[in-house]
């Protein structure tokens, strides 16, 4: 398995006030797979993106990526394995606004290490030249999370998580960035994991993870994987 | 649901209070903690200067003029040739409306040390008991307070000198001594080796059987009303024949003490309203970004339906907080330490028993200057927060300063260089911030090293200008008669008009080494007459000029026609021949009271007034820098204070407005060294800036220093300002850059990267 996430624990607070995030979650994931992860607000979805991106880390459990469990991973180590391996995609595009679209997918390029994409191909594919020189601000939401996505994939990771990444656009703009995220998916052959609460979006996935206070409470193979273009969004 | 909601009863007002009072300010305090931490420490040591420089300077002046008259400190003293009887001094009195009282004293040497025993008077200067008790019998000794803490005497202890034993009864104070020189040429005081004391009369012409003993006598006056000043020595000249006359304000020994206060007070007034204004308009501008990084808040209250003035008001109570706190832990330190700073100030003088208590009128400004400031700023700048529009405030969006990022998009830099570049560009106001304390505290320590260069500049051609011979013994007497050895020459000091300082005529010995004191104007010859540099640079006098000097004791005016300029920097004189001044005298051929030898002459130690050679002169004016380093290094700590704390709050304010950016980076697996190296270098370039810019101001404040050293001090110095010095001083400013920055490294680390990508949206 590519990713492998096992008897995920995750508290916050403690005592009477302890809340679990996680309680004992698992799934995986293979290599090239586009998984979604679905659950309502509050259902631990994001927290258990966070661990398989090394935001944060376990109470309890393991995580293993690619190989590498991560869950025992110290701070800086976690750093290094971001940096190499993962691609991160945010619902609010998270782009630093003092720096233009080009810039802004120059901040991941700067740190891969030989093996990133080029960035004006990526540009091209993601069609964002015409809007290359253009602060965030700028830009709509759409083309923020087009850009969002082509800094996350110019490293060339080996996982991309997108969290809600179409949750803050309209219907036209989701579909296209879910294109975006199927070709990343298709021709560089990354393994997508995106967590969502819209069930239309678990069509295109490989694999669907279903979440329920802290818990997977199912995991299945999707038999009747469609492609974006068929979606009703 | 809200609190509105949840209790319906309450007004908005009680909500609002229920909110801030409960949980925001909590809430805000921990987010901001360092700021206010900053602002409190800003405000205090700023409060904690101008509550102290005020205290100190009222306290000094108030209780030194205060012993000064309750003791009936003279207003003048004179020698006349023909002594004043009982009769005499009743009748002046009552002439003129002035107190007279001889005063005697008898010195003594044992070694280095000197004791200077006073027969008490009772008119005039009356000693002041400080501890202990008066002397009652004839070997009971009250001492100064210098001497005895300096050789660790206590009232109740035994002190013996030359061979006599003396019981010590208390420690005590003459009006006439607060500033103890031992000879009024002297530079310095002596604290360690030389002693005042004060006995019984009886015990007084007991003693001077005992020692080897120099009795000097003269008379004290306290004049009551100053317009008989000029008849009473008009009568002390003709008809007692007075030849020493000297004013208080020419006695060094009362006029430095009381004027003090003073110059505190005037220096208090340059610096400390100058770093008040600063450290308020630094203070407001962190304040106000404060209040932007906060405008998602303001505009929930303002969508849940708070009054504009509501919110404004509760944000000025969070910015009263650490006003008030920074006003009152600065009163609180004045009160703990400002008696100890006062210290600095009067190390030259005796230690009198100050009343140091925190005058009400500073400390109550300093209470409500920050308070209003600071609550004003925020009141004024969340009233303009709220006139933009709620969504925006809400979205946290600034269309103000998107328009100010646009810059080098099309520039094929770094993003990094790029991202600094904005930075800069994008807050004008908070960049200017930057280099304005960067700029100010290289000053600062620019100012200290001029000034530490300024003065070691004039220690070297202050020594080659009192040293033109390496012995020079003053003597406390004309000598017509006997040939002491060495070349000889007269020196006396003339009045000048308008109460302007005293002025030293130097007869020079005829074909002696003065013949080759270089000039600055005119050339030398035997009748000219040639004032020194320090005059010159004083009351722009040149060749050509003329000045009028004052016979202190007959008062006769004498008008000089300036020949020229003599390189004399470090006394206020006028050089011209010996026959010269013997003639203006009015004394025979040959009397002189200053020998001058390249050699050390055996010369009596009792017809010596003073002694000068070029190494005592050079320890001399060694020590008075020693105290006047520990000044400079104050200031140089001020300056580092000043930036590190300036730089840390704004450097802090970067860190706080860019943390999704630094979360964001994190996120994308940049290391927190990487994330240092874009966010924290962002001012690298304004250090370069602030530093260039005090440069010029460094020189200034090396001219200025002169202009305050020849006006004050009555020398002429020259501005220096070392490359040396320059290079210590950029290292200076530097480290304390990166103190501030390391301080920070911290904060970054900190960053969360989930709780910073939640709050993050353009």
């Amino acid at each position: 398995m590519f990713v492998e996430v096992k008897n995920a624990v995750k508290q916050y607070g403690s005592g009477d006030a302890a809340v679990y995030a996680l309680n004992g979650a698992d799934f995986s994931l293979e290599k090239g797979e586009i998984g979604v992860i679905l659950g309502s607000s509050g259902s631990g979805k994001s927290t258990l993106m966070n661990m398989v991106g090394g935001i944060d880390t376990l109470d309890k459990g393991t995580v293993t990526v690619d190989g590498e469990e991560i869950s025992g991973y110290k701070k800086k180590e976690l750093t290094e394995y971001r940096r190499s391996k993962i691609g991160f995609v945010f619902q609010f595009y998270n782009l630093i606004p003092s720096l233009t679209a080009r810039e802004n997918i120059e901040t991941t390029r700067d740190i891969s290490a030989g093996n990133g994409i080029d960035i004006n191909d990526v540009m091209e594919k993601l069609n964002i030249t015409s809007f290359a020189d253009r602060y965030p601000s700028e830009l709509s939401g759409g083309q923020q999370q087009r850009v969002a996505i082509a800094r996350a994939i110019v490293k060339n990771p080996a996982l991309l998580l997108c969290d809600e990444l179409t949750g803050a656009l309209d219907s036209r703009s989701a579909g296209e960035v879910l294109s975006v995220v199927e070709t990343v998916n298709q021709e560089y052959n990354t393994t997508v994991l995106i967590i969502t609460h819209n069930e239309e979006i678990k069509k295109i996935a490989d694999r669907v993870i279903h979440v329920k206070d802290g818990k997977v409470i199912s995991q299945e193979t999707n038999e009747h994987k469609t492609s974006v273009s068929e979606l009703e969004l | 649901m809200n609190i509105r909601q949840a209790y319906p009863s309450l007004s908005y007002r009680k909500v609002w209070k229920m909110k801030s009072l409960n949980k925001t300010f909590k809430k805000d305090f921990r987010n901001n903690l360092s700021y206010y931490i900053s602002i409190t420490l800003l405000t205090m040591i700023t409060v904690f200067l101008a509550v102290v420089a005020f205290t100190d300077a009222d306290m000094i002046d108030h209780d030194i003029n205060a012993l000064i008259k309750d003791n009936k400190g003279e207003s003048a003293q004179f020698s006349t040739a023909k002594l004043l009887s009982d009769e005499d001094i009743a009748s002046l009195e009552s002439k003129f409306d002035l107190i007279i009282e001889e005063n005697m004293y008898l010195d003594a040497e044992d070694g280095d040390r000197t004791l200077r025993v006073f027969r008490p008077m009772e008119k005039v200067n009356i000693y002041e008991v400080l501890e202990g008790d008066r002397p009652s019998d004839n070997k009971d000794i009250l001492l100064d307070r210098d001497f005895a803490d300096s050789n660790k005497i206590k009232p109740g202890d035994e002190f013996e000198f030359g061979g006599v034993k003396f019981k010590v009864t208390g420690i005590g104070i003459r009006p006439d001594y607060i500033y103890s020189k031992k000879n009024l040429n002297d530079i310095w005081v002596d604290k360690e080796n030389f002693a005042m004391a004060q006995i019984t009369a009886e015990g007084y012409e007991e003693l001077r059987d005992q020692i080897d003993w120099n009795e000097t006598r003269y008379y004290s006056s306290v004049y009551n009303n100053e317009d008989n000043i000029n008849d009473f020595r008009k009568t002390l000249y003709d008809d007692f024949s007075a030849y020493q006359y000297m004013s208080a304000d020419s006695n060094e020994r009362i006029s430095k003490p009381s004027k003090a206060g003073d110059n505190i007070f005037a220096e208090g007034w340059v610096i400390i309203p100058l770093l008040f204004i600063i450290t308020m308009i630094l203070v407001s501008i962190v304040i106000g970004r404060m209040m932007e990084n906060g405008r998602k808040y303001v505009g929930t209250l303002s969508a849940l339906g708070y009054r504009e003035g509501e919110i404004s008001l509760h944000y000025s109570i969070y910015a009263v907080i650490p006003g008030i706190l920074g006003s009152i832990l600065g009163i609180i330190l004045a009160y703990a330490a400002g008696k100890g700073v006062a210290m600095y100030f009067i190390v030259d003088y005796q230690m009198i028993n100050y009343d140091y208590y925190i005058r009400p009128l500073p400390a109550c400004i300093c209470l409500i200057v920050p308070m209003i400031l600071y609550g004003s700023v925020a009141y004024i700048k969340a009233k303009r927060l709220l006139k933009t529009n709620i969504t925006s405030m809400l979205m946290e969006r600034d269309d103000a300063k998107k328009k100010k990022r646009h810059m080098l998009e099309k520039s094929s830099m770094s993003f990094k260089k790029k991202f600094r570049i904005r930075e800069l560009f994008a807050h004008p106001g908070r960049t200017i911030m930057v280099v304005f304390c960067l700029f100010l505290s290289s000053f600062l320590c620019m100012m200290s090293f001029a000034m530490k260069d300024t003065v070691d500049g004039f220690i070297d051609s202050g020594v080659k200008s009192m040293s033109v011979y390496e012995h020079g013994y003053y003597l406390n007497h004309i000598e017509y008669e006997k040939d002491l050895g060495g070349l000889h020459g007269i020196n006396v000091v003339y009045e000048r008009e308008n109460g302007e300082s005293d002025v030293t005529l130097i007869g020079t010995p005829d074909n002696s080494k003065y013949d080759d004191v270089s000039m600055i104007e005119g050339s030398r010859s035997e009748d000219g007459w040639y004032i020194s540099n320090v005059i010159s640079e004083e009351k722009d006098l040149h060749k050509g000029d003329k000045l009028t000097v004052i016979n202190s004791v007959s008062l006769e005016k004498k008008e000089i026609d300036i020949s020229g300029v003599v390189a004399d920097d470090a006394q206020a004189a006028v050089y011209t021949s010996y026959d010269n001044v013997i003639g203006l005298l009015g004394i025979p051929d040959g009397s002189y009271n200053v020998v001058y030898s390249d050699e050390e002459l055996d010369i009596d130690s009792s017809e010596i007034a003073y002694l000068s050679d070029t190494d005592s002169v050079t320890e001399t004016l060694g020590k008075a820098m020693k105290m006047f380093e520990s000044f400079i290094y104050g200031m140089i700590f001020m300056g580092c204070l000043l930036s590190v704390i300036a730089v840390y709050l704004v450097v802090n304010m970067i860190v706080e407005e860019n943390k999704s950016s630094i979360s964001m980076l994190k996120v994308l697996g940049y290391r927190n060294s990487e994330i240092n190296g874009i966010v924290l270098s962002t001012n690298h370039i304004l250090v370069l800036i602030g530093f260039l810019l005090s440069l010029p101001m460094g020189f200034v404040s090396a001219n200025l220093i002169c202009n305050v050293m020849n006006t004050m001090v009555h020398v002429v110095a020259k501005p220096g300002f070392t490359v040396i010095s320059m290079l210590i001083c950029a290292a200076i400013v530097l480290a304390s850059y990166c103190v501030s920055l390391v301080l920070l490294r911290r904060k970054v680390d900190k960053v969360d990267m989930v709780v910073s990508l939640k709050g993050n949206r353009e």
